[in-house]
């Protein structure tokens, strides 16, 4: 995953305890290995090698459900939030302390964008040779969600899934009490910006500060606007609780994405967020017109 | 944009996704260790037959994927009246009600399912008098996603005894959403006719052999469950059965019209024949049966009617051997049956968690038997940790090939059977059931369910007669403890 992660639960014997971990983790790695942008060999990797020829290519119920949930993203970011965007990191290297060629992100610019794909279920195909879809801001937060479900289904009720800061309550400790979870500041290493008590459900966090680079005293975080290619300037951190780390990760991203819009887009939303902007001022917004996510069946 | 509006699409289209919500309200967990208790009481119309059915279960987890399950039953059953009594045998069609067996003790919901397989009961003047004891145990063993199961048992009652085992697998695959189940079962059964002593004696045929014989039954089951949502599944179940050997049942017998004259073993055939009064036999036929109505010699033999009329064309059961017109109830060697059970589970979240349950269940055998039963069912949730259940059911059926509810001549394939179960008819059920939890591991519950069997009521057509229809009440109470 690149990051470090944590599975927290409690089971009767350590032997179950072990055994459903095991379970848990092969979840998440099976994940990483299908939706890895990093490995050549991954499902994703096919896809994106498959979907530029002219019949396109035909997709997995999985990947189709995706899809479909990158197309929601999309639509209720008004076109900010595009998983066709990932391929802008070329450009971008966030490890090191330079800033791209602009006419190298002009060219890139290209093959951004979901307008640019046809995705008609089960077929998608892309219209710009070279596009590459990105799961970067859904793939981990799934992982963390099915991670969890798979401990629920095997019978623990207590535990957390914390894949790199993106965390999924199973359920609160044995005597009900909630998971203290702790949020960083963004702009001082090793202090708390808050700390939060979640008893179910899913808490995210998106920054500016993991990933940057900083050239002449301004910072250049790595959530790029798919329209300029360039970091959004706006926030410096968001989190946002929601029933599933899936969710409450996409509308992090989004909201770093709508940067000084995006208090306003987390109230629209209705989800418990904390934000802090680039002057430092910290927002809060308590649950909205829903105080619990609707969970409708299908 | 709403603010609910905008959380909706997100969250719609995240629970699209596999995996995001585990597989809750639909049991498809082993069994948890626990204990059951019931009692039931049967009451049939006319107070033909009384039953009370003692039941307990326990069941317990061996380690951590086994588990192991011990069942046993006793019923007593009794007749308030002599089964065979004038207001059902009224009329034009006699019919002998010696031995029934409504498999009583069961749901109605699986009233015919087994009809005509299980153990008759024996029919005496003055009552029916029985009892059954049946235990049986399974042992199931889980390894990851594959549960492979064993279970044996036996049932003895005056007149019967059944031993079987099963085997079944059943396999989680796609995440638990989908299950496939077969199984295969075995049973030998040993049915006679109880002629007293609680069984040891037997009685015979008025050709002197034994009236009954063993049964073998092969079975074999295929299920399919998908989980739809993550508030309904849906269900398939095939079921194959190939039973040989003694299928009749050894108490009843059908009557025939239109006889060869009886006569003298060692004679020449007689023109004359019997000729039915049907009216005065029907009269005659009740709590004091008195013998036939005298087969008219001929003119020439008039000192060679035999003491015990002899057919030529049918076996007697001893009891009736005065009945020229009646022959034991004799089915083919052999029967292969199948059904397809449909099932539809949906949980109702918005109405406290309440299900509901939609059955569809087609069954065919080469008897020419064809059935369909439609079933529905409501669980409620009640305040107070209670819950109510309501089951409504219609059931077709069309004849066996053979039945006959009167036999105008001899057949002559040799089959008889006027066995109400192989008829043509319909039937109403329904129930209510109430159960309530106390502090989270005791269940105790109560119901009632009542069936209403009428000729007319079915749609399937072939033979059957008004005088088979019957009721029925039963009312249960159970116990249930959880660990």
């Amino acid at each position: 995953m690149g990051s470090p992660c944590h599975l927290i639960l409690y089971a009767e014997t350590e032997t179950e305890a072990r055994a459903v971990a095991r379970e848990a983790i092969g979840e998440v790695q099976v994940l990483e290995a299908r939706y890895s942008r990093y490995r050549p060999d991954s499902l994703l990797s096919r896809i994106n090698a498959q979907a530029g020829s002219k019949t396109g290519v035909v997709v997995d119920d999985e990947m189709a459900a995706l899809l479909d949930y990158a197309r929601t993203c999309y639509e209720q970011s008004d076109g900010l939030f595009d998983v066709t965007s990932g391929i802008l990191r070329r450009a971008w290297n966030f490890a090191g302390d330079r800033l791209p060629e602009p006419r190298d992100v002009e060219a890139l610019l290209e093959r951004v964008g979901w307008n640019k794909l046809r995705w008609e279920r089960p077929v998608l195909r892309f219209e710009v040779p070279g596009m590459e879809l990105d799961f970067g801001g859904i793939g981990k937060e799934y992982a963390a969600d099915r991670a969890a479900t798979r401990c629920l289904e095997r019978g623990i009720t207590a535990g957390v899934v914390n894949l790199g800061g993106d965390l999924r309550v199973i359920g609160p400790h044995p005597d009900g009490t909630a998971w203290e979870v702790g949020i960083n500041h963004p702009r001082e290493p090793g202090k708390l910006l808050a700390t939060l008590s979640v008893r179910s459900g899913a808490i995210t966090t998106s920054g500016d500060y993991e990933r940057c680079i900083s050239v002449d005293g301004r910072r250049y975080g790595h959530i790029l606007d798919p329209r300029t290619g360039w970091p959004v300037q706006g926030l410096a951190s968001v989190s946002v609780a929601a029933s599933h780390a899936l969710i409450a990760g996409s509308a992090c991203t989004i909201a770093m994405l709508k940067a000084s819009d995006g208090p306003e887009w987390l109230r629209s939303l209705g989800l418990p967020a904390l934000w802090m902007d680039l002057d430092g001022r910290i927002g809060r917004h308590e649950a909205g017109p829903v105080e619990r996510p609707e969970t409708r069946p299908l | 944009m709403a603010a609910t509006d905008r959380l909706a699409a997100f969250t719609a289209a995240a629970l699209a996704l596999p995996g995001m919500v585990a597989a809750q309200g639909l049991d498809l967990s082993p069994e948890a260790p626990a204990i059951d208790s019931g009692y039931s009481n049967y009451q049939e119309s006319n107070g033909r037959m009384s039953v009370q059915a003692f039941q307990n279960d326990a069941s317990l987890r061996l380690g951590e994927d086994v588990n192991f399950r011990v069942n046993s039953t006793l019923d007593f059953i009794g007749g308030g009246s002599n089964p065979m009594n004038l207001s059902q045998i009224g009329g034009a069609s006699p019919t002998f009600y010696w031995g029934r067996n409504n498999n009583y003790g069961r749901k109605y919901g699986e009233l015919e399912l087994s009809q005509a397989t299980q153990g008759p009961q024996r029919g005496r003047q003055g009552g029916i008098h029985d009892q059954r004891l049946a235990i049986d145990g399974a042992l199931s063993v889980a390894l990851d996603d594959l549960t492979l199961g064993v279970a044996g048992g036996n049932s003895t009652e005056w007149d019967y005894i059944s031993n079987f085992f099963n085997l079944d697998a059943r396999w989680d695959i796609n995440r638990k959403a989908t299950t496939l189940a077969a199984g295969f079962g075995y049973a030998s059964d040993t049915v006679w006719a109880d002629g007293g002593n609680q069984g040891r004696i037997h009685q015979q045929y008025t050709d002197g052999t034994v009236i009954g014989g063993d049964k073998n039954t092969y079975q074999g089951l295929l299920g399919l469950t998908q989980v739809l949502d993550k508030n309904s599944l849906l269900q398939v179940n095939l079921t194959v059965a190939n039973s040989s050997g003694f299928l009749s049942d050894p108490y009843k017998s059908a009557w025939v019209n239109d006889v060869p004259a009886v006569r003298s073993p060692s004679r020449r055939s007689a023109s004359a024949r019997a000729a039915p009064d049907m009216s005065t036999h029907s009269g005659a036929s009740g709590g004091s049966p008195e013998p036939s109505p005298s087969p008219v010699p001929a003119p020439d033999q008039p000192a060679e009617v035999p003491a015990t009329p002899v057919n030529t064309f049918c076996r007697q059961n001893v009891p009736f051997s005065f009945q020229v017109n009646l022959c034991a109830d004799t089915r083919p060697g052999s029967r292969i049956q199948s059904a397809v059970l449909l099932r539809y589970v949906r949980n109702i979240p918005e109405l406290d968690a309440a299900a509901l349950h939609l059955d569809y269940r087609f069954y065919s055998d080469d008897w020419n038997v064809d059935s369909h039963t439609f079933e529905a069912g409501w669980l409620q949730p009640l305040p107070y940790e209670t819950l109510l259940t309501f089951r409504l059911r219609y059931y077709t059926q069309r004849s066996a090939y053979f039945y006959q509810t009167v036999y105008d001549h001899p057949t002559a394939d040799g089959l008889y059977s006027s066995d109400y179960r192989l008829a043509s008819f319909g039937a109403v059920g329904g129930g209510l059931q109430v159960n309530k939890t106390f502090f989270g591991m005791l269940q105790i519950g109560g119901g009632v369910d009542l069936y209403q069997r009428t000729q007319g009521m079915g749609f399937m057509g072939g033979t059957g007669s008004h005088v088979d229809n019957f009721s029925f009440a039963l009312y249960s109470v159970n116990l249930n403890l959880k660990f």
